[in-house]
């Protein structure tokens, strides 16, 4: 059991992390849990879809930021933003895809604006056929769909 | 092209070959809600053209926020350039978007004078119409954060007049208020009680009107003016919240400026003197 001003975060394939409070309740999920069932910070909070490697990635977010939180000194917005950068830069097309769910689900706003401005900086300035290179999507619309689509929105293209 | 061929062996049925390969379809497994949040940090361009897209569809027509930035697509520095197609992509945008709430409506392009030459007049006109729509439009769906940039990269002689509109003034759900190179002719009583942030850039204003703005926003957190021109008077003693000021200004006048609950003061540009009544909770200047 996690001591005081600790709590445990346990993810869907049964890792525990003991991570402090401050750090944990970044996110709001876990905040209103703790604030509405005190048993929740006793024990074990289960983080359901997310499993180890993703938690100790979203940890280690929260961490800074809420380190930083408490003393601009130390961790100031410089450092932070720099941090961010290599955060996201680190992540592979998989791993930023379940951190994108992750951090919705868990309601990390901070992360999910981080995660999800780097995914709308992969899709700026590109053509419809190298975004779907990029993410890897198929079955998609055939070119005389999009031909189609095209005429109907002459403004858009 | 090396795409298409995928993409046909897919349409005739090749199974998938694992999960993995599953998995990495990633686009289309993410729910709408973070789909629209992907949306919202994109140009309004870009956004709209991911109805190339099937799994983004009509999507971009839901964003809350519209992001017009003729800028980043372009160089004003490489000559004049028409401003038609821009128009019509506000006009259509407005036309179809379907939100209920828009947080935010950025604008920035150079509303150069000329432009369209054959009808000139009437292309100024219909340009300052559909500004004004547009910004209608947001204030109805009770905008948070305005900016409204007509200089955008272009030249300062080559911006044509364009007056905010005077709801503009008079909304209680803006927080956040960024006007560039526009006019401000509102005669009226300026009633802006939510408004948190405001920013003035390269606007003529007059000891009258400062004095309307600082005593209809009484939220204000932070104000900057920078190269507006035509006031003397700063009296901020009305707004117990102000904590920062920002003013780079360029005058032979002098200044009198009061800011009481002022924390962070900057003054900067070429100001030729300056009398600062009451300064008490200053403690960052620069």
């Amino acid at each position: 059991m996690a001591s005081k001003g600790n709590l445990t975060l346990k993810s869907c394939n049964g890792k525990e992390f003991i991570v402090e409070e401050k750090v944990a309740v970044m996110s709001t999920t876990i905040k209103n849990m703790v604030d509405v069932d005190d048993s929740f910070a006793q024990g074990v909070i289960p983080i359901i879809g997310v499993d180890g490697k993703i938690l100790a990635k979203l940890i280690e977010y929260c961490k800074e930021h809420a380190e930083a939180d408490e003393d601009e000194e130390v961790k100031s917005e410089e450092y932070l933003k720099k941090f961010d950068e290599k955060f996201v830069d680190e992540l592979n097309l998989n791993d930023l895809y379940d951190l994108l769910k992750a951090s919705n689900y868990l309601e990390i706003t901070k992360l999910l604006n981080l995660l999800c401005q780097k995914v709308a900086s992969m899709i700026k300035g590109k053509k419809p056929e190298e975004i779907r290179r990029i993410f890897n999507i198929k079955n998609d619309f055939t070119p005389e769909e999009e031909e189609e689509i095209n005429r109907q929105n002459p403004w858009a293209f | 092209m090396d795409s298409n061929q995928n993409l046909e062996k897919d349409r005739l049925g090749r199974p998938r070959k694992s999960e993995e390969d599953h998995q990495k379809d990633w686009l289309s497994g993410l729910p709408d809600e973070i789909l629209l949040h992907i949306l919202s940090f994109l140009p309004i361009k870009d956004a709209v053209k991911t109805v190339l897209i099937r799994r983004f569809g009509s999507l971009w027509r839901s964003i809350p926020i519209l992001d017009f930035d003729q800028c980043k697509y372009h160089s004003c520095y490489n000559g004049p350039y028409c401003n038609k197609k821009f128009i019509n992509l506000i006009h259509q945008v407005k036309k179809l978007n379907d939100s209920s709430r828009l947080a935010k409506l950025r604008l920035k392009f150079a509303f150069l004078k000329g432009c369209d030459n054959m009808h000139k007049d009437h292309a100024l006109k219909s340009t300052t119409n559909e500004i004004d729509a547009l910004v209608h439009y947001a204030l109805g769906k009770k905008v948070n954060f305005l900016d409204l940039d007509v200089l955008g990269c272009g030249f300062l002689e080559l911006i044509e007049d364009y007056s905010v509109p005077d709801d503009v003034f008079r909304s209680d759900h803006l927080t956040e208020l960024r006007l560039a190179f526009c006019n401000i002719e509102f005669h009226g009583e300026i009633s802006l009680k939510s408004l948190k942030v405001l920013s003035l850039n390269e606007i003529e204003l007059n000891d009258k009107l400062m004095e309307k703005v600082l005593v209809g926003c009484p939220s204000l957190e932070d104000l900057s003016l920078i190269g507006c021109f035509g006031f003397r008077k700063l009296n901020c003693s009305a707004i117990r919240n102000l904590k920062k000021l920002k003013l780079v200004l360029y005058t032979k006048k002098t200044l009198i400026i009061t800011c009481p609950s002022v924390v962070s003061l900057e003054i900067a540009g070429c100001v030729e003197s300056a009398r600062l009544l009451d300064v008490s909770s200053v403690i960052d200047t620069s």
